[in-house]
């Protein structure tokens, strides 16, 4: 049975890593549960598993996106935590649900709970640096997280590509926060220090304000572009580009901490880049071109500029 | 520089090694405390032999199993001297104010 798992584990790495490596893994894996039980064995599976899906998505520790992805967790788990706890608690200030109504069922309001409650049990993981727990915690906290969004519209009454719209900006930026946890490497996470507090601090706040805004709930509808015009987003919008973009002459250089600030602020900035690029097609429908022309323009830029610094380091 | 690093430059400061003594030398040094695992190890590796910090040394079959010794370059023994500089400066600073009498209304308790 084991030695079928971990014919799978490696199976799962890249062919020319299997060929090299993969009897070598093997050995190590031996070695290592030799005389472990089931459990330990089943979590040094996963981990190989993990290894080789990771070099299988050009995510593996010694890529560029996965080093920025590790100094950006602390902060997606702070938005993460914000996006899942924080803000459904702030809507329920403004507008209490309708628990006991028969014609609001409850299962998406649970299940909305349980990814507030994991997603916050996830921030206190990844701030006490207790980095496995974290990443055990979020696949779950995503299958909660899309239980809920996919109950909560089944009913809308709205057209479906409001449905749709809507569905993507309550999930979109919390699934990318979890994405970015999940392709932080765990040898590039450390313990706990001032760095990862900070960030997961900065993280809850982005989060509460542009989650906010995107789901019309809480106090910060003031922003939302479809009611009061354009501007605000744009304000939200410009700082979070002029960060992408300033990100390429660090990249080069190969600073890689403003790449980790771009990555874990890009949800942010897809939120505001949906809202302002719908409020310019229903407005003005050249304009809207605007908007997703400059992200794309800076996503490739930033996609040229991480594989031309990369290019010598892989091996 | 990451405590997974940090450990892993340490185990092959003395000697190169292979992988499952790497995982045996990083639970030894960390006195138990950081148990890496294997597809863990060799993210770190891969990425310690792409920075230059590492590289492999000799290949063997031991009992019919592959093997890889790992060890050192000479930027990595740089890099692992300069952070236990670093490591040892802050550890001396701070047992010298611990041994320093409290200062009163220098803190809010």
């Amino acid at each position: 049975m084991t030695q079928r798992a971990l014919r799978l584990a490696l199976g799962i790495h890249p062919a020319g890593y299997r060929r090299e490596m993969g009897a070598e893994l093997a050995a190590v894996f031996a070695d290592s549960t030799a005389g472990a039980g089931r459990w330990a064995t089943g979590r040094e599976l996963l981990d190989l598993a993990a290894h080789g899906l990771r070099l299988r998505l050009g995510l593996g520790s010694h890529g560029l996106i996965a080093r920025a992805a590790g100094l950006a967790a602390p902060f997606a788990a702070g938005a993460l935590a914000s996006g899942l706890a924080v803000d459904p608690l702030l809507r329920d200030l403004i507008r209490p649900r309708p628990y006991s109504d028969p014609l609001h069922p409850t299962a998406p309001y649970l299940l909305e709970l349980i990814a507030a409650v994991l997603a916050a049990l996830t921030a206190l993981a990844a701030v006490r640096g207790r980095w496995t727990a974290t990443r055990l915690l979020v696949p779950p906290a995503m299958l909660a997280l899309l239980g809920a969004t996919v109950l909560l519209l089944q009913d809308d009454p709205g057209p479906w590509k409001q449905v749709v719209f809507y569905g993507a900006l309550y999930c979109g930026p919390r699934a990318l926060w979890m994405l970015i946890l999940l392709a932080a490497p765990r040898d590039l996470l450390g313990p706990s220090n001032r760095w990862s507090a900070l960030s997961a601090v900065c993280g809850l706040l982005v989060g509460v304000v542009l989650l906010c805004v995107s789901t019309h709930s809480a106090p910060l509808r003031s922003l939302e572009p479809f009611l009061y015009g354009p501007a605000p987003l744009l304000a939200l919008l410009t700082p979070v580009l002029t960060l992408m973009v300033a990100t390429l002459p660090g990249l080069l250089r190969g600073h890689l901490r403003l790449a980790a600030v771009a990555l874990a602020a890009s949800p942010a900035g897809a939120v505001a880049l949906t809202y302002l690029t719908a409020y310019l097609w229903v407005t003005t429908r050249l304009l809207a071109l605007l908007p997703p022309a400059a992200a794309a323009a800076t996503g490739v830029a930033l996609a040229l500029a991480g594989r031309r610094r990369l290019q010598p380091a892989q091996h | 520089m990451q405590e997974p690093t940090l450990l892993l430059l340490t185990a092959l400061a003395d000697a190169p090694r292979h992988g499952y003594a790497l995982l045996q030398e990083v639970a030894t040094i960390s006195g138990g405390r950081v148990k890496m695992r294997t597809g863990t190890l060799y993210g770190a590796l891969d990425r310690l032999l792409g920075q230059g910090l590492i590289h492999v040394v000799g290949e063997e079959i031991v009992d019919g199993r592959a093997r890889r010794t790992y060890a050192l370059t000479h930027s990595g023994r740089e890099i692992l001297t300069a952070e236990a500089e670093r490591l040892r400066t802050v550890a001396a600073e701070a047992e010298r104010r611990l041994s320093m009498p409290r200062l009163r209304g220098a803190y809010s308790t």
